[in-house]
Parts: C-alpha cells; structure tokens; sequence
C-alpha cells in the first residue's frame, strides 16, 4: 500500500543517527582505559565468572510460557478491533468466542501455576533441573580498593565455557 | 513506482545478508541477532503488501517471543562461544548448498516458465486488524472453528512444556 | 456477519469433542488432589469417564449427526466420520485401561498423561470430521502434541526422550511439509475445503503444476503420521522408545486418523486420480515390501509391530488407490463402496490386533522391566497360558490367517482391489502376506516351543490390560467368524 520509500528514507535516517552518536563519542570522548572501566559492568559489582553460563531450565520453561500467552494476545488484537461493530447479539456472541478461547487459556495458567512453574523460591527449585554445580559455586568477589592483590575475573580467565556442554 | 522497487531490492538485500548471516556465523548469539534482523525485513514486506496484521505479528511473536525463546535455548545449551565441534560436519556443507541451488534453481524454473497459479487468489480481505477480525470471528466461516481450536492447542502446548521442564513429583 | 445460523445445533455435533476437552480440563484443574490420592488410577477413571461420555454422544447423534454441515463447512458428519471417530474412542478407552499400572510402576501416573492422551485423541477425530485442510491441519498438530510428549513421559529414560526428540523433530519437519502443500493447494485453486475443491475439479479442472505440487505435499505429511513407506522411518525408534501403552496408543491412533483423512481425500479428489494414483500405487507397494521384509529381521517385538504397521499401511493404501481406480475405470459404484467399507473394516481390525498385542506386552511386563523381545516371551505358554493364547490368537490375525478378523479385512481390500482393477496391487497384497506369516508365526512358536529356565513371579499382572487382551483376542476371533456383526457400522460407510 504506503510503499517502500517511506521505509527506506526512514532506515536511512536511523542508519545515520545511529552512527553519529557511535562515532561522535569516540572521536570526541577522552580514552583512559583502565583494568576496570574495561571490565564487563554488572551493576557496579565485581564480575563473577564468565558470563557465558549455562541457564536452568525454568527460563525456558518462561519462556515457552510466554509464547503462548503471547500468540493468545495476537488473537486478541483482531478481537478488540472487531467488537465495536454490529448489535448487542452480535457483540454477545463475539464476548462467548473470546470468552471459550479466555477459558481454555486460564486453565493452562491455573495448572501452570498450581504445577509450581511459576514458583522461583528456593524450596521450589530443587524439583527442577538444578543448576550445574560449577555455576553455583562461590567465587570470593574481589573489591575495588586493594588494585594489583588479585585478578579480576575477567571471562578469559576461566576456563573455557563449552567443556560443560 | 520506481522509487518504491528500488526500496524493495534494498530491503531484500537487507534481508538476503541477514538470512545469510544466520547460517554462515560462528556465534550463535549472533546469528539469533541476525534472525531478527530477517524477521523485521520480512515485516517490512507485509506491511508494504497490505498485510499489515501479519507484519505486526511477525514482530510481536516472531522478532519478540520466538527469538527469546531461541537465545534461552542457546544460552541453555550453553553455545554462546564458537563450538568448533560444528565445523566437523563434512559433508553437510556440499549438501546444503547443492539443496539450495536447486530451489534457486526451480524458482528460477518457474518464473520464466511463468507457471502461475491456475486461478490467481486475490486476497479476499485487506489485511487490516479489523477486516482479519471480521473473517476470523464471523460465525459462518470456518476460521471461527480453527480459532477455538487453537486455544485447545495452546492449552497443549503449555501442558507440554511444563511435563518436559519439570522433575518427577513424588 | 451472517445471523441464520443454528449455532446451538453446530455445536451439539462437537459434543463428542467437547466432552473430551471438558475432560481434560478437569484433569488439569483437579491435578494437585489427583496426584496426591492415595489409590492411584483416579486419574485413569476420569480420562474413561470423558471418554465413555463422549462415546455416549456419539451415539446419542446417531442418524443425526451423518449430514450435519458445521461451522462454515470446516467440519461434518457422515458415516466414514461417525465409524471412525466410534473405533477411535474405543482405541483410547483401551489405551487408558493400559497405562495406570505401567506408569505408577514408573512414578508416572500422573494426570498429565490422560490430558495429553485425551486432546490427542480429539485431534484424531477431529481429521475424520474435518472438510477444510486447516482443520485437518490442527487436528493432526494436535493429535502429534500430545504424542511427542507422551513418547517421552518417563524422563528418566533415555530412550524414551530420543524418541520423543526424534519423532518431534521429524513430525515438525513433516507437518511443515504439509503446511505448505495446503498453501500451495489454496494458491491454485483458491479453497481450503475438500468438498470445494471437489468441485473446482471437476468445473475447471485445475491440474496445474502448482496444485500437483501441494497435493504431493499434503500426501506426504499424511503418509509420514501414517506410518507409510519411505516417509516410515520414525516409527521404529519412536515405538521402541517410548512407553508401551504409549506405543500402543500411537501406532493405532495416528494411523487411523491419517488414513480417515486419505481415504476422505481420495474419495473427493477421485477425478484427479490421474495426479495421485501412481504416487499412491507407489508408495502401497513400497509400504507392503518394505514393512515385511524388514520385520522379518527383528527380535523386538515393539520394532517388529512398527514394521508391521508399515506392511498394514501399505495394505491399507492398496484400498486407498482401489477407491481412485474404480473411479478411473468407471467401475460401479458399490465398487467404491466395497474399497471405503474394506478401508473401515480394516482400520477397525488393525486397531483391535496391534491395540491387543500391545496390551498383552503390557499385561506380561506388568510392573518389571519392558517385555519387548523375542526372548522375553519364551515359555510364555507354560508362564502365562491365557496371554499367551491371546497373542496367538491376535499374531495368527495380524498374519491374516483364517478364521480371524486380519484374514477378513484383507479379504475385502484383496476383493476390492480386483473389483477397482488394480490387478497389480492384489496379487502383490497375496505375496507379501505369505512372508508376512512367517514373522507372525514365528512369535507364536517362540511362546510355545522354547523354553527358559528362569521363572519369572507371576504377582503383579495388571487387570485392566488382561481384560484388554481378553476382548481384543475374543474379538479377533468373533468377528474373524461373524464380520457380519459389523455390518452395521461399516455397511453405512457410505
């Protein structure tokens, strides 16, 4: 319908913004690197490990949870567009579909729930796939302020990632 | 007219890299990213077809759930680094491209064949929200009966995923 | 929208399906108390419980529900649907008397299975409902769903998940497959519905490339649920791994599901038979061949019933192309007739043998160890006299040795084939069941004739799967006399 030349010039556009701001602050920022400002930034807390770790299995799990919600509320667009239209028997009739399609879906989430899919406590988790141990154990974090006692964990410095697979 | 093909062979391009790059790179994150990058080119396309629905779909669920889901898979299987085990596969490299260049090789068939379809399907609704939701929720249309029928499928589907993910209950 | 339409009695047609989905959902509801009760096979009874409900539906439609045309043409009654979705309720009342006892053996009985068992089952007669491909499409996801998980319900065995992955990935591949046959079909002839593809046929004929090229397609995913030479190389691993009353439960279902939507097909399409027909002449002699031959060489049993369900499958596409060629030949009507009904019959007496022989593995392996070799069943005879005698009877009926059930069926689609003059295809239908005797056969000698010295405790036979041996073999043998007794079901067929 609109064509594609709106889009283009619009690509364009951000294609351009995009790479003045990336190469603007590096040409106009000052560059001091040091041994922390080039380490990974997790919320101002020392890295611990690699970052490349293996994930449990409930983010999955949430994962394909979403998926099907998710599907369920693309029906739902079509639905709310159509309401609008048509007499009060019409509109009874559309809020019965919806309301079958609603059911059938909160059944899933009741057993979802009850199955204690959605539970993230620690009691809960020994009933799913644990953890790989590795990924559990305690590494002594190192903080900042005594610089040079000890390496910082940097990703190279463990041993390779994939071995656990 | 013109303005817009040339539009149209840049996206495609666009989306030809991206495809490309979904095969051909190392790093899996990466090529997840460049999945997206297809998923959104191919929007574009419906959008520009009319099929605007469609496009806001493939986004939604494609570009957005389906890709998290695929990084979750990935990160599970923990192949965020290159796995260089995957480049052991002799012969599946021949293979792929000699599949490749036969579909290629058939589309081209058909297009200076012109072997179109017996009888050309318009599209009997625009793809707006609103007319889809008319087809889909009219009673006298079988699309209402597939509708409900997919929550069904959902239903199994959730019921699925939680019996693999989870231990034995004792 | 349209507002003439008597959506209360559309509805009545589904109550079958309805009663099934009700089920299921209660199932899920009531999980956390079912799981925690203290006398396991609760769940088990309500999943027979939806299902007898469903039955009694069904049943209550009667003449009622063989011209209902529903929401928007998408699904419909006649006899082919009401005979079939009646066989596959059956199937699922006995696969549910077969996995309590397996599954709590396992710490697996939980109630999960039944909504799984109970949503694929709706998926399967939903394909026998259908009239419009999209719907055939869902039923068939939703049927396979169900079985991908249920292949691998007992997680902590390996095979089982290798069967699940191995059957998910290949089904997905397959269902794809089909996906794409049914947009190509829809791209050239503009309709998803079989009856108004009918009827684009026979008007304007569309023989392009285009809807070839979907029909193809659409064979082939159904061919790959069916079990049907060369798209049948799932099934071995995925009946071996997974559990019997799964097993059982899947060999039966899917086929019939698949083969009610074939026979469905090549009952509409019947004037493009000139498209199909060498795809469906191909693919039953490979299927007969191939199933055969290769059964021959295996010593496990659950292998052994996978290759035989190829042979079946291939004996039931001999009926599919008899059901095309007597259209190409002009042949009479009742020829059509005797090829659909034979179709039926055979479905019915496929699903009572294999449904039987599993149920026997099942009762022998009771709460120990799989009973699915050769040598597990040696000295059955003297061990379990009455499950042996079942498998014999059942194996005799698989061979088509009169007078059994198997030897009828076979009749009819031998009959149907010279009747639609598919000459070709009987005599190949004779010949391969002569190597198809010997494989049988030679179960029963091993029950009878050899021995082991072990002498394995006869505690802890499961009821429920005796009782399906016993109906299964006392059918095999009844109906194998009298078929006449279910004329009544199969000589509405059309």
């Amino acid at each position: 319908m609109s064509g594609y030349i709106p889009i283009v010039v619009m690509l364009c556009l951000a294609a351009l913004l995009a790479a003045v701001m990336v190469l603007g602050s590096h040409i106009l920022g000052p560059h001091k690197p040091s041994r922390f400002k080039v380490a990974p930034y997790e919320c101002g807390v020392t890295p611990v490990g690699s970052a490349r770790e293996r994930f449990p299995v409930r983010f999955f799990l949430v994962a394909m949870l979403f998926i099907v919600f998710d599907v369920e509320t693309v029906f739902l667009f079509p639905w709310a567009a159509t309401f609008g239209a048509g007499d009060k028997g019409i509109k009874l009739f559309l809020l019965g579909e919806m309301g079958v399609f609603i059911a059938l879906l909160l059944v899933a989430y009741a057993y979802v729930w009850q199955a204690g899919a959605l539970d993230w406590s620690e009691g809960a988790r020994v009933q799913h796939e644990a953890t790989p141990p590795e990924a559990l154990a305690v590494r002594t974090p190192i903080l900042f302020g005594n610089e040079g006692s000890g390496p910082v964990n940097l990703p190279a410095a463990r041993p390779s990632g994939a071995a656990n697979v | 007219m013109q303005g817009n093909s040339i539009g149209f062979w840049i996206l495609a391009a666009l989306c030809i890299a991206a495809a490309v790059q979904v095969v051909a790179n190392r790093n899996p994150v990466r090529s997840a990213l460049a999945l997206v990058g297809v998923m959104c080119c191919l929007s574009v396309f419906y959008f520009a077809q009319g099929a605007e629905f469609v496009g806001a779909v493939q986004v939604i669920v494609y570009a957005g759930a389906i890709m998290v889901l695929f990084l979750f898979v990935i990160m599970l299987l923990n192949l965020g680094a290159p796995n260089p085990m995957m480049d052991r596969v002799g012969l599946s490299k021949p293979v792929a491209l000699l599949a490749s260049a036969v579909l290629l090789g058939s589309l081209a068939f058909a297009g200076a064949l012109k072997i179109a379809p017996g009888r050309a399907v318009k599209s009997p609704v625009s793809g707006t929200v609103q007319q889809i939701g008319y087809a889909l929720f009219d009673p006298g249309r079988p699309w209402l009966f597939a509708f409900e029928l997919t929550s069904v499928l959902l239903l199994v589907g959730v019921v699925g995923a939680v019996v693999l993910a989870q231990r034995r209950s004792d | 929208m349209r507002r003439d339409i008597d959506v209360m009695a559309e509805i009545a047609f589904i109550y079958p399906l309805i009663a099934l989905w009700v089920g299921a959902c209660l199932l899920l509801l009531l999980a956390r108390p079912l799981r925690r009760a203290t006398r396991p096979g609760g769940s088990a009874a309500l999943a027979g419980a939806a299902l007898l409900a469903s039955l009694a539906f069904l049943v209550r439609q009667g003449n009622e529900g063989l011209n209902v045309i529903a929401f928007g043409g998408s699904i419909a009654g006649d006899p082919l649907t009401a005979s079939i979705c009646t066989i596959l309720l059956l199937c699922g009342m006995m696969a549910v008397a077969l996995a309590p006892t397996y599954l709590a053996a396992r710490g697996y009985d939980n109630p999960e299975y039944y909504v799984l068992l109970l949503t694929s089952l709706s998926g399967a007669m939903l394909m026998a409902m259908a009239r419009d491909l999209v719907v055939v499409f869902l039923g068939i996801e939703l049927l396979s769903f169900g079985l991908y998980i249920m292949a691998g319900f007992v997680r902590e065995d390996a095979r089982g998940g290798e069967a699940s992955l191995k059957y998910f990935l290949l089904g997905a591949f397959a269902s794809a497959l089909m996906l794409y046959g049914i947009v190509l079909v829809y791209g050239s002839s503009g309709s998803t519905n079989i009856e108004a593809l009918r009827s684009a046929v026979i008007k304007e004929s569309v023989q392009s490339a285009m809807f070839a090229g979907g029909l193809a397609l659409v064979l082939i995913g159904l061919a790959f649920k069916a079990a049907v030479a060369p798209f049948h190389q799932w099934s071995p691993d995925a009946y071996e791994g997974a559990p019997l009353p799964v097993t059982a439960f899947m060999s039966v279902v899917a086929k019939i599901a698949a083969f009610a939507v074939l026979i469905r097909l090549a009952d509409s399409l019947a004037p493009l038979h000139a498209t199909w027909l060498p795809a469906v002449r191909l693919l039953a002699i490979l299927s007969m061949v191939v199933g055969n031959v290769v059964a021959v060489a295996q010593q496990n049993l659950k292998r052994m019933l996978a290759y035989s369900g190829v042979a079946h499958a291939g004996y039931l596409m001999v009926a599919v192309a008899a059901l095309g060629s007597s259209h190409a030949k002009g042949a009479a009507l009742d020829t059509q007739t005797l090829a659909m009904s034979g179709a039926v019959f055979y479905l019915l007496a496929y699903a009572i043998m294999t449904m039987g022989a599993f149920a026997v593995l099942t009762y022998v392996t009771g709460t120990g160890a799989e009973c699915q070799t050769l040598a597990d069943l040696k000295g059955l005879a003297r061990r379990r006299p009455a499950a042996a005698y079942g498998m014999a009877a059942l194996m005799l009926s698989l061979g088509g040795v009169p007078p059994t059930i198997g030897f009828m069926g076979k009749l009819q689609i031998f009959w149907a084939a010279v009747a639609g003059r598919e000459m070709g295809l009987a005599v190949a239908l004779a010949l391969v069941s002569v190597v198809a005797a010997y494989y049988y056969l030679r179960v029963v000698l091993t029950m009878c004739f050899e021995e082991t010295g072990a002498e394995p405790a006869t505690a802890g036979a499961p009821r429920a799967a005796g009782w399906v041996v016993a109906i299964s073999a006392t059918a095999v043998l009844v109906l194998g006399v009298m078929p006449g007794l279910l004329m009544g079901l199969i000589g509405m067929v059309r």
